[in-house]
């Protein structure tokens, strides 16, 4: 039997496995689960923190704290919603701590215009036209306007896939503010990119795998 | 009988949320093919998902990163697993406080702890052994303790709650107490209202400082996240 699903997520019954060896002090299960992980919550850390440096010491210390305090984990929940809870409290402190956060001093190469973004490169070289691209800006640009526990909601639904009821975990908050969340950020988000002169949305998609 | 684009609005987040029904699915789906205003406002929200959900990829941690957690971790001998090292110094520490606060209050803190500590969650499972086993309850509650109280007006709120059933077991906790709130930030806050949140949260302060990150500057800081 596969120890992965087919998003190479770990299998519940395998990271049960590697818990409970990492809990008796396996370094190497602990490294299996960090690496089964890292990805996700990193990209979950630096979409809500937007800088490179907090976004590593964010996951570093999510993991430290996950691991120190692993005795105490529930079986009943996933690792994920576990990890992603530490990570999400670490970024409101990243963000409070950063006076500037919605400032674009940290991320001017994303909101640059005229040329060639770094970090959007390699999969623009897939994507192309040059009105998907600045849609696709415009779309991220509208995200970082929305409020963190709307921002946080955005992303754990659309970018891990996870239901109301999964995130209003992860958030600690009830899955019907998860809603309100979601629907107020629908909201925002069609406000911001209604003023967008944007004949087709379609073309998005073009350069979306 | 066709929706209208009003209908369609009313409907539009239920639909997003994958939770509209089939009927009325297709329904909104009807519209949207003779209706050209709420097909594009449907495409740019589908557009915003799939953006959202795979573009562009984000930068990603270098491979050496899993191995330096890994090293990070408190050993004992080859493995991280005991910790003891931490916990004991941890434990250490808060009965140190706790006794230093006076027993009482740092009752009163355990018991709150269990009492606004929400039933599910990841950490729901350790709020037993805070009966079982004091010195256990310590490692198991400081974090999730801390955690949970920390920053979040959902706390206060829950605080809230509990201030008209519990008035009268503060009042005689905060007497003891009141000296570790004075020495803190809310000091112009005198009455219990707001003191019981300083006194819950004082003993934990000190062992869980790395994840109030030192926040010794400007007050005005708190101020920025608002849920
Ligand atoms: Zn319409």
């Amino acid at each position: 039997m596969s120890d992965q699903d087919g998003n190479g997520r770990l299998s519940p019954l395998r990271e049960r496995e590697l818990i409970e060896k990492a809990q008796e002090g396996c370094a190497r299960s602990a490294h299996e689960l960090i690496g089964s992980y890292q990805d996700r919550l990193h990209a979950f850390v630096w979409r809500m923190v937007r800088n490179d440096h907090d976004a590593e010491e964010i996951c570093q210390d999510a993991f430290l704290r996950a691991f120190q305090a692993l005795d105490n984990f529930d079986f009943a929940y996933r690792f994920s919603t576990w990890l992603f809870t530490i990570g999400y409290r670490l970024c409101l402190n990243a963000m409070r701590r950063r006076k500037d956060y919605s400032g674009d001093v940290d991320f001017s190469a994303l909101r640059s215009d005229g040329r060639v973004d770094e970090t959007l490169g390699v999969f623009d070289e897939v994507a192309n036209s040059d009105e998907a691209k600045r849609l696709k800006k415009v779309i991220w640009d509208s995200v970082d306007e929305l409020t963190p526990p709307q921002k946080a909601t955005v992303l754990l639904f659309y970018k891990e896939s996870l239901s109301c009821q999964e995130i209003g975990e992860i958030l600690e908050m009830p899955a019907a503010t998860v809603k309100s969340h979601l629907h107020r950020a629908r909201n925002r988000l069609k406000e911001l990119l209604e003023r967008q002169l944007v004949e087709d949305w379609s073309v998005v998609r073009l350069g979306v795998a | 009988m066709l929706m209208t684009c009003r209908h369609v609005a009313q409907v539009r987040d239920v639909y997003l949320d994958g939770e509209l029904s089939p009927s009325l699915t297709a329904e909104v789906h009807a519209h949207l093919l003779q209706c050209p205003e709420c097909q594009e406002q449907f495409e740019m929200f589908r557009a915003c998902g799939e953006v959202i959900a795979k573009d562009p990829p984000e930068p990603r941690l270098d491979s050496g990163f899993a191995s330096r957690v890994v090293a990070s971790l408190p050993k004992a001998n080859s493995t991280f697993g005991t910790g003891l090292q931490t916990r004991r110094s941890l434990r250490q520490r808060f009965w140190r406080l706790a006794i230093g606060t006076s027993v009482p209050a740092a009752a009163a803190v355990l018991f709150f702890a269990v009492l606004i500590w929400p039933s599910g969650g990841p950490y729901g499972q350790v709020l037993p052994a805070v009966y079982e086993k004091p010195a256990d309850a310590v490692q198991g509650v400081v974090t999730p303790t801390l955690n949970a109280f920390e920053e979040t007006q959902d706390a206060v709120k829950s605080l809230g709650k509990l201030r008209g059933i519990l008035a009268a077991d503060v009042q005689k906790n905060v007497g003891d107490a009141r000296h570790y709130v004075d020495e803190g930030e809310g000091a112009e806050n005198d009455g219990p209202e707001v003191t019981l949140l300083d006194v819950l949260l004082q003993p934990f302060r000190d062992v869980l400082q790395p994840i109030e990150e030192q926040d010794t500057e400007s007050p005005d800081e708190e101020k920025i996240i608002r849920f």
